[in-house]
Formats: C-alpha cells, sequence, structure tokens
C-alpha cells in the first residue's frame, strides 16, 4: 500500500466516525456488493439478502465511534450479515419443515460461510481490477463483460460509434495486458476470460 | 471470515495467474489437500462458467434499493448516490467565496512571458478537484499511525516521557514526564494535498509542504539534535549552542548544520536539486561521497544548491552557493502562495501535482511557456486553470489526471 493509500484509509475511517456522508457512501460503495454477494450465497435469496445488507449497514452507521480501523468496520459488516443469514435460515426451516436436525445445520453453516467468504473475496478482487480502468474503457468492458452485450448494442447505449467501442474493447485489452505484464495488480482468470471474450 | 481466508482467496488468484511462488504454491496445495470441501471449491471458484455467472451476479444487486433502506433510517447518509465511488480521495472543499474573492481581483497577476507554440482550444469537462489543505501522518515509535488535520485539537497520544498535543492545526511535544531514557522516532509524513505545522520537542517550528516528510525524536537526548527530511521543510530552529541541529536530507544526500536559524530545504526527488535557503542565523551544508566530505556555509539570504545529477564529480563541484536567490518565491508555500515568477510550465505542473494530488500528462510535446505572478493555494484546480488558460495553454482533466494540450 502506497503512503497515500494508507492515509486515504486512515482518513476514510476517520471521517466515517464523524459521520461525513461522503464517507459514509464510501464505505458503502466498498462493501455493498460484496455483502450482497456473501449473503446470497448463504441464503439464496436475492431480494432477502439485499434486505440484510441494508440492516447491517444501518447498525454499522448507528455506531459509527466504534471502528477504530477499516478492518474492524468490514469485520463487523460480515459477521452481521451472517448472523441475520442464519436466523433467516432458521426462521425458514421452521416454515420449511426441513428434516436435518438443527445441530448438523448449524455444522454445514459454518462451512457454508467460510466457502462464501472466499469465494467473496475473490469476486472483489475482480471487480477491483474492473473498477481499476478508465472510466469509458470500464463502461464498455462491463457492458460487454458482465451484461454480455455486442459491440453493436454497445454502441447504441452509449451513443458512441462503433469504432469507438472497438477502439475502447482494445484499450481495456490492452491495459490488462499491461496489468498482467508488470504484475502490479492481482490478475485473475477473470481477466484472461475478459480478453477472450473483448477479442471475440 | 478471518484472516487465514483473505490470504487463501489471495492465493487462488495468483494460483490461476500462475505467479504462485514455491512456498505459496506448497501452502496452497496443503489447503486444497486438507479436505474435500476446500477442493470442492478450490474447483467451483476456477470454474471459468460459474466465475463468469458469479461476476453478473456481483453486479446485479439492487444496489439503489439498499440505499434508500438505509437513508430512511440513517439521515445523514442523506440521497443515494447514484454512481458508487470507488477511489477513496477527499481533499476538504474550499469555500467557493475563497475562489470568487480571488477571481474578482486582488493582488493577483499572470503573465506569459513568451510563447512559441500555440496550443490546441479543446472542450473540457468540468470536474471539480479541490486544493491541499491542512494534514499529516503521525507515525508513532510503535508503528501507529494518527491522522491529524485542522479540524480536532486536544492530546493524540502518550509515548513514553511526553504526551503529544494538536492545537489549531499544530502539533506540539509535551516533555511533560520525566524519565525519558530511551530514543523513540516519530515521523511525520504529507501526501500530496497536504501541509502541516509541528513543534519539535526542543521547540524547533517545522514546517512540511505536500508530499513531505520528517522524521525526529520524541525527545532530544544526547549532544545533537538530529533528524532526517525528504521532500520540502522550512525550519526554524531554537538556539543551543551546546545542542547543535542536525538536518540529514533524503537518506544522506546531503546534511545541514544549524545553529539557531531561520531556512527553508527544498528536496523533491523530482526537482533537478536540492535547494536550502538561508533567511537568518547560520547553517552549513554538507555533501557527503566516500572519499570525503565538502560544505559551505551560508549567510542569511543565500541558498545553496545541491545538484542530484549522478556523475563522477566531486562534492565539492555539486554544490553551488547563489547570492540573490528570489526568497519571496521560495517561501511562497509557507504564506499560502503560489509563485510562479519566472518558472516554466513544468516547474509549474510539478508544483500542481504536489498540491492537488494530480498527476501530469503532456499530450504532444511540452507548451514553452514562462509564467509571472502569484496566486493563493486556496483554489480549486478548475479556477486555477481557467487562470492557466489565459495564457494560451490548454487542458483537458480525466479523473485524477490533468492533460496539457500542444498542438
Amino acid at each position: 500500500m502506497s503512503s497515500n493509500e494508507a492515509y486515504e484509509e486512515i482518513e476514510l475511517i476517520y471521517s466515517f466516525q464523524q459521520g461525513e456522508r461522503k464517507a459514509l457512501h464510501q464505505v458503502y460503495a466498498l462493501y455493498q456488493r460484496p455483502l450482497c454477494f456473501f449473503t446470497e450465497q448463504l441464503i439464496t435469496d436475492t431480494m432477502a439478502a439485499e434486505d440484510i445488507v441494508s440492516e447491517c449497514f444501518i447498525n454499522a452507521f448507528q455506531k459509527k465511534e466504534d471502528f477504530p480501523s477499516l478492518g474492524q468496520l468490514k469485520s463487523f459488516l460480515f459477521t452481521a450479515a451472517k448472523n441475520s443469514a442464519l436466523n433467516y435460515l432458521k426462521a425458514q426451516k421452521r416454515h420449511d419443515d426441513i428434516h436435518h436436525s438443527i445441530e448438523r445445520a448449524a455444522d454445514r453453516f459454518s462451512i457454508d460461510v467460510e466457502n462464501a467468504y472466499i469465494k467473496t473475496e475473490v469476486l472483489q478482487l475482480i471487480s477491483l481490477e474492473i473498477e481499476k480502468l478508465p472510466p469509458q474503457c470500464r463502461q464498455v468492458v462491463r457492458l460487454s463483460v458482465v451484461d454480455g452485450k455486442t459491440a453493436p448494442e454497445i454502441a447504441a447505449e452509449l451513443h458512441m460509434a462503433y469504432q469507438t467501442v472497438l477502439n475502447q474493447k482494445a484499450k481495456g485489452v490492452a491495459l490488462l495486458r499491461t496489468a498482467l505484464i508488470k504484475n502490479e495488480l492481482l490478475s485473475l482468470p477473470m481477466l484472461v476470460y475478459m480478453l477472450a471474450i473483448l477479442q471475440r | 471470515m478471518n484472516e487465514n481466508n483473505h490470504y487463501i482467496a489471495g492465493l487462488i488468484g495468483k494460483y490461476l495467474d500462475d505467479s504462485l511462488n514455491e512456498e505459496e504454491h506448497s501452502v496452497l496445495t496443503e489447503w486444497i489437500n486438507a479436505s474435500d470441501n476446500n477442493r470442492d471449491l478450490f474447483a467451483a471458484i476456477t470454474d471459468r462458467q460459474q466465475l463468469s455467472a458469479n461476476v453478473k451476479r456481483f453486479y446485479a444487486y439492487d444496489t439503489d434499493r439498499i440505499s434508500r433502506n438505509i437513508s430512511a433510517q440513517i439521515p445523514e447518509f442523506g440521497l443515494p448516490a447514484t454512481a458508487p465511488v470507488h477511489r477513496i480521495h477527499f481533499l476538504r472543499k474550499w469555500g467557493w467565496a475563497a475562489a470568487a474573492a480571488f477571481l474578482i481581483g486582488g493582488s493577483v497577476s499572470l503573465w506569459v512571458l513568451h510563447k512559441k507554440t500555440s496550443p490546441a482550444i479543446i472542450a473540457v469537462n468540468t470536474v471539480n478537484i479541490a486544493p491541499g489543505s491542512q494534514g499529516a501522518i503521525l507515525t508513532l515509535a510503535d508503528g501507529r499511525q494518527v491522522v491529524l488535520d485542522s479540524m480536532t485539537s486536544g492530546v493524540v497520544a502518550h509515548q513514553s516521557g511526553s504526551s503529544v498535543v494538536l492545537s489549531n492545526g499544530k502539533i506540539v511535544y509535551d516533555p511533560a514526564g520525566e524519565g525519558a531514557t530511551d530514543i523513540q522516532y516519530n515521523k511525520m509524513t504529507t501526501p500530496k494535498g497536504r501541509q502541516f505545522q509541528v513543534t519539535l520537542p526542543d521547540g524547533t517550528k517545522v514546517w512540511l509542504n505536500a508530499a513531505s516528510s520528517i522524521r525526529y525524536p520524541t525527545a532530544f537526548i544526547g549532544k545533537e539534535r538530529r533528524v532526517e527530511v525528504s521532500g520540502e521543510v522550512c525550519f526554524e530552529v531554537v538556539k543551543d549552542a551546546n545542542k547543535p541541529f542536525l538536518v540529514n536530507i533524503n537518506n544522506n544526500k546531503a546534511a545541514i548544520e544549524v545553529l539557531g536559524t531561520l531556512f527553508n530545504v527544498n528536496a523533491y526527488e523530482n526537482e533537478r536539486t536540492i535547494q536550502t535557503t538561508l533567511l537568518s542565523g547560520s547553517v552549513r551544508v554538507v555533501v557527503p561521497s566516500p572519499t570525503h566530505t565538502a560544505g559551505v556555509t551560508l549567510k542569511p539570504g543565500q541558498q545553496a544548491m545541491i545538484s542530484s545529477t549522478i556523475g563522477a564529480r566531486t562534492p565539492e563541484e555539486k554544490i553551488t552557493v547563489l547570492n540573490d536567490p528570489e526568497i519571496e518565491k521560495i517561501m511562497a508555500w509557507k504564506n499560502g502562495l503560489f509563485n510562479f515568477e519566472g518558472a516554466n510550465l513544468e516547474e509549474v505542473m510539478r508544483q500542481l501535482e504536489r498540491w492537488y494530488n494530480i498527476d501530469v500528462v503532456y499530450e504532444n510535446g511540452i507548451p514553452n511557456i514562462q509564467f509571472m505572478g502569484e496566486m493563493s493555494r486556496q483554489i480549486p484546480l478548475t479556477d486555477l486553470l481557467e487562470i492557466l488558460r489565459r495564457t494560451e495553454v490548454d487542458f483537458r482533466v480525466e479523473g485524477r489526471k490533468l492533460i496539457v494540450l500542444n498542438k
């Protein structure tokens, strides 16, 4: 971590404690998707996962002063999501009258939590790589990889010339390549996969 | 959800990138073989189809709905942000009043001396980058880091024998307790876009410009007062004939021996020379080399320039003394001003990079323009560029990158 990044992280948690709106939004932007993904892995219900995540942020924002570091805040958010997911599953089980014993389910649940967490971390790494791209390039890459859109569709959606879309895709490929070669970023299979899709 | 899982996730990424070293490889292999669960999880994560589906899912959540839920309960969260902010950057905004006052007039002037090119005029997106402000990171002897800014005040930390107090944006060491026996070092660092003032345990005042640092003991024990600096630092050293004050610059590239005095050191690594300018008192600037040490004693109003170029030159040849440096220009930063008197475009841009925390890129060549005049450091970048544009150079802003256009 460069000294500017370290400074920004310390300053972020400091402003978070002060309740500055920008800091709240940054924390939210940083963890919203990872928390949704993590929770959804546990309860396999997208809407319910989003509701749980809303509650986690509300709880964290209500005791802003309790988090001396970004790490502790992150840990609180994930633990809160895990606990809510477990409560949700218990309520569901009563409804659905599932036959497993509660104890065995609890064992299974703690393994699921670990698995979901590792998966989430890998996905966040991938999304951080995508967000590092320059704005226009990032938009094209997201539409192409995430939404599976073709170059003409992207051109229409972004009011761009078809050639510009191709250029931006090429730029994305070049940037990701450079990142791979310089080994500055943690490159991931998704990047390789993206290269393949983008070059089609 | 522990550190180890975080580490494993990183290893899985490296495995797929084929960049694991031997040790990491064996750690990951051991983890995979530890259980059927790990083996299955590893296979699931690295499967391309599943990964592709997961990335899509990751981006598909209704985050607007979540932020509406939050703002219903947390008033300070406000309205949902439409676009997520991904980089963590926030410089304190200065009021528009300052900018307006500046634009309306005042003692500000800026002219082009001469130009040899006519740069292109291109429409610019209006990203408002705020100017720098007061702030720094204090790294304590035990490695703890404290963020300092002008908003907070009071005791920041206690360390053996002294307490660290912040008041009015300045940090002061209060050697209240006795028994400071072992030497502990603190380091004050300003990132780009921040400047700060610290008062050392002996009462010496130090001003740090942006992207600078000073390392010093929490109590000056022994025969000398020794500090290490980088970037641009101004000193007002308290006289103590029995304890000379020694400044080590950029890892011993040069050193300054001080006897109660006011002086400025500019030692940014991306400037051509290390400049020590003496305002009052007396300092000796020293350049060490493997064979011997060369030095020069400055009189008030003189500047020693040490060329940082590596060559077979002797330490004597590296030092030049200027008898009439532009004191006002050199000290402008400490007084909250940019002074562009006689500066070329590149010099101006290097100052902007450090103060606005931006990177400057020249699209096609560097326009040959010289500037005159001074202006406040407390205006947003957009306004400053608006003024520079009158000198017929043009700019484009992309994120935190400033692109200088030349035709």
